[in-house]
């Protein structure tokens, strides 16, 4: 069906490196968190909390020890997850249900490349909101502790978030409903089997996030308080929750590029028909 | 280096969803110049675009852009401009900073980015809404910020998903010209749509579409010689049919005169002479016409015609 000469046009752009794209999605996708209030919204809330709870622990007969509790049963096993949800797991779907993800397929960048790009825009802020919520916890508890307690907070929020956020991105990729799917998974495995004694909490992040926070704070924070120790169950579910810092940090790291090259071998193999 | 003229082909291309077949051992093939895809509604349309665009992989048969295969192939798709049917855009952001993050990715640095997105949305008549935030405009100027993503990178082959869509009569003329244009540049342009006269002004050479299967394929006089083959159903509304059927029983090439509520249904090999006849007739035998229509004017009634 030819009815016109062939332009004259110039040879196309050399080939681009595999990674070519990241910087402007990447920039983009930030740019565009920030602008959003859910942000501003998810940080209020998680500072007014952490201030609330700091407070709390600030006037109670054991700082130390009430501040292990909250960071280990409460922050670390269920605020962090959510936290990592609503700002990481919503990020890729987003752009297949506003259907913004077609202007992406038709650019010469790769599927991987948007994939990621789009991954670390999300993960970086959801790391400084959840290092927000553990430092003004920290700091409203006025607790007395050692400065490798500080210095773990930072690392535990980058690791927790990157390989939470990757398994919410993989869900993202796999299911038609990501973000429902993360939200289940959150409750399932990452509170509630991740509260189960015995072996079986191995099968969540947070085992190993825990893991990672213990480790890091030894000696610093109590692991074990009183009650605790006295009821079984419960000292049955803190023991298992140690495996050495080394090995946290590696199964870390593995379960991000784990779940992130599952994410992206299925956003490369897959059709793309985003229909209205 | 040189590049391959821009084209499209494919060749006995299938595509499933999961039972359902949404196009059907589809073979065409597109070069420069203005192609004009036409079909009702589920016709495959928009299958067979984004099997060109690389967004869906062919169960069956291949396709290829500019001599490339396009699934997953990113380099390609630096020579390839695509207006989607689905309205996306980003909330609270404006036209002018979403075709410079598009351009940035396909490879201009920021200030050029910027640069072609002024020019592209100029291009299109958005030069005085480009800062406005896109959700804020209307259905017709959002798809104007879609061909201007599309056209922004000077791609040379373009693929338009039903671009005239919401767009007022001037604007249709407007953006017309414009795809007319980018044809006359020789890009490969194909463009869809489910509207006949839309497409017969657009594009010299149509591929007739209809459950997923070419049905026709030629200039729109040739497809339009193989339907006029076909009698067409004209819908009469009279409060007093049975004169005026009589009297156009009598015209020639008419096949048959029904009675339908509130008036009658002729069937016409000649519809030219049928509505020449009607109003000397109506007028002839003092009868009141209130609405002469064809009764399958739409397209969907024309490719029952052809799948007979």
């Amino acid at each position: 069906m030819s009815t016109q000469p062939p332009i004259s046009r110039p040879a196309p752009p050399a080939a681009r490196s595999a990674l070519a794209g990241f910087v402007p999605v990447f920039t983009w996708g930030v740019a565009r968190v920030l602008r959003r209030k859910k942000l501003l919204f998810v940080a209020a809330i998680v500072a007014g909390l952490a201030v609330l709870l700091g407070r709390i622990i600030a006037d109670s007969t054991r700082p130390l020890q009430d501040l292990a509790e909250v960071l280990d049963f409460s922050i670390l096993s269920f605020g962090l997850p959510l936290i990592v949800l609503i700002l990481v797991g919503e990020g890729f779907t987003y752009e297949v249900q506003a259907r913004t993800l077609v202007y992406h397929l038709v650019r010469p960048v790769s599927r991987t490349t948007i994939f990621l790009a789009r991954f670390f825009s999300g993960a970086v802020p959801a790391a400084c909101v959840a290092l927000l919520l553990l430092v003004v916890l920290l700091a409203a508890s006025g607790a007395d502790v050692e400065a490798k307690v500080w210095l773990s907070l930072p690392v535990t929020a980058v690791l927790g978030t990157l390989a939470l956020g990757a398994v919410y991105y993989a869900l993202a990729a796999l299911l038609r409903h990501g973000l429902i799917a993360g939200l289940i998974y959150t409750f399932v495995v990452e509170t509630l089997i991740s509260s189960v004694p015995g072996s079986m909490q191995k099968f969540s992040v947070m085992f190993y996030v825990r893991s990672l926070h213990h480790g890091l704070t030894e000696g610093a924070l109590p692991v074990v308080v009183p009650e605790i120790e006295q009821n079984p169950l419960l000292r049955a579910a803190t023991e298992v929750s140690k495996v050495g810092t080394t090995q946290a940090i590696v199964t870390l790291l593995g379960i991000t590029v784990v779940a992130l090259a599952i994410g992206a071998w299925r956003v490369s193999t897959r059709d793309w028909a985003l229909k209205e | 280096m040189t590049a391959s003229a821009p084209s499209i082909h494919l060749d006995g291309v299938s595509k499933w969803y999961g039972e359902v077949l949404g196009l059907n051992e589809v073979t065409a093939a597109f070069g420069p110049g203005v192609s004009g895809l036409l079909g009702p509604n589920g016709a495959g349309k928009s299958t067979l675009m984004k099997l060109v665009c690389g967004m869906l992989k062919p169960s069956l048969g291949r396709v290829l852009l500019c001599g490339q295969t396009p699934f997953n192939r990113p380099a390609i798709m630096a020579r390839l401009g695509h207006c989607p049917e689905a309205d996306a855009a980003y909330p609270n952001a404006s036209a002018v900073d979403v075709l410079t993050y598009l351009l940035r990715l396909s490879g201009f640095t920021s200030h050029e980015a910027r640069q072609r997105a002024n020019q592209a949305l100029d291009r299109v008549g958005l030069a005085d809404a480009k800062q406005r935030a896109v959700t804020g405009y209307s259905k017709g100027m959002r798809q104007r910020v879609k061909l201007a993503q599309a056209l922004a990178h000077e791609p040379d082959v373009l693929v338009l998903d039903e671009p005239l869509n919401g767009l007022d009569p001037p604007g249709r003329r407007e953006l017309g010209a414009l795809i007319r244009e980018l044809g006359d540049e020789g890009r490969c342009v194909l463009v869809s749509s489910h509207i006949l006269h839309e497409v017969e002004d657009l594009a010299p050479r149509v591929l007739l579409l209809n459950t997923g299967r070419v049905l026709a394929e030629g200039t729109v006089a040739q497809i339009r010689r193989e339907l006029s083959e076909h009698p067409l159903v004209v819908r009469i509304g009279t409060p007093t049919p049975r004169p005026l059927a009589a009297r156009l029983l009598e015209v020639q090439g008419v096949i048959r005169v029904e009675w339908i509520e509130d008036g009658i249904e002729v069937l016409s090999r000649s519809p030219d002479l049928l509505f020449d006849r009607i109003a000397s007739a109506s007028e002839e035998e003092g009868v009141t016409v209130s609405s002469v229509t064809p009764a399958d004017e739409d397209l969907e009634a024309v490719f029952r015609y052809l799948t007979r």
